[in-house]
């Protein structure tokens, strides 16, 4: 809640990506949920988050990530392979190698695309250790899921204002610690959590 | 007298909130404070006068400066910040310079890579 005397802002700190004229602070920080969307073609927020990713980089600020960026890449192209040979039964095949060839494809692509766009900015990667005492905080004060709080607290400690996610969870993050990047059709679902 | 449609007002309301929003009470350099007071001078001469409750001068804090640092602090009562040197050290500066470059470098990174599924959440970690 605002303090007293001061109005509530009706945007919560929740702002639409596609908007032109969304101003870009400097640094912003990059959720995996969002730099997915971005890097894989086929998602179905690709375009809108394509669009947002090449605006960050043509205006010039700098990006945090958490190091824990990389590592759910990895899960995400292992998961993708599982998913594509197994279907809806893709967890209960984690074990089997079967994928792991396209798995690992799947991972090379991925990670050597995302070291692409980071030659295009300034990047300050946030090692996961120097972020955890923080997260763990994040968690107790305001019930965050884990990788969420590593990120939120990852963007925090390194100076980010703002942070780029297709995560509705961020929300739960007080405005004034957090201002949460997202797409138009999650604004509502933010903005009802703040 | 100009007129806007409701589109452009509603954009303006965003690009206020998003700028209000922004705004860190504890930190904000207010610009052409005399001419703020002028305005509240003439609407009300009333809210110049010293305040009835003791905002600070006793060593009390203010109850709306509390409410501010509240949140802005994490229940162990800090809020870590990486130092300038550890700043500096993470830094990795971009390595294509020119406009040119950095679009090109966005364009390999985000053009091509197609999957036969859909990705959700849960396929990388999150709940």
């Amino acid at each position: 809640m605002p303090p007293p005397g001061r109005r509530r802002s009706p945007t919560r700190g929740v702002f639409a990506i596609e908007d032109p004229a969304l101003l870009l602070p400097d640094p912003i920080a990059l959720d995996t949920s969002f730099v997915v969307e971005a890097l894989i073609a086929t998602q179905p927020l690709h375009p809108t988050c394509a669009s947002f990713l090449a605006r960050i980089v043509e205006t010039g600020v700098s990006v945090i990530t958490s190091d824990l960026l990389r590592i759910e890449l990895v899960e995400a192209a292992f998961s993708i392979a599982l998913k594509e040979r197994w279907g809806g039964q893709w967890r209960s095949h984690r074990a089997d190698g079967r994928a792991r060839r396209r798995g690992g494809r799947l991972l090379r692509d991925a990670l050597t695309r995302y070291e692409k766009l980071l030659t295009s900015v300034d990047h300050i990667p946030v090692p996961v250790g120097r972020a955890a005492d923080m997260a763990a905080t994040m968690m107790i004060d305001y019930g965050l899921a884990s990788y969420d709080s590593v990120h939120a607290a990852s963007a925090i400690m390194a100076g980010a204002n703002a942070i780029v996610t297709t995560d509705t969870g961020f929300a739960l993050i007080p405005t004034p610690m957090l201002t949460i990047y997202t797409d138009r059709s999650r604004l509502a679902t933010c903005r009802s959590k703040r | 007298m100009p007129r806007h449609t409701d589109s452009e007002i509603e954009q303006a309301a965003e690009r206020f909130w998003q700028l209000a929003d922004a705004l860190d009470p504890a930190t904000a350099q207010v610009e052409r404070a005399g001419e703020v007071d002028g305005l509240i001078g003439a609407a009300s001469p009333s809210l110049l006068s010293p305040p009835a409750v003791p905002s600070g001068d006793d060593g009390s804090i203010p109850t709306d400066t509390m409410s501010v640092v509240a949140r802005k602090e994490t229940s162990n009562g800090k809020l870590e910040r990486l130092s300038p040197e550890e700043l500096a050290e993470l830094r990795r500066p971009a390595t294509a310079k020119s406009v040119e470059e950095k679009r090109a470098a966005v364009a390999q990174a985000t053009q091509g890579l197609r999957v036969k599924v859909r990705v959700t959440p849960s396929m990388y970690g999150r709940r």
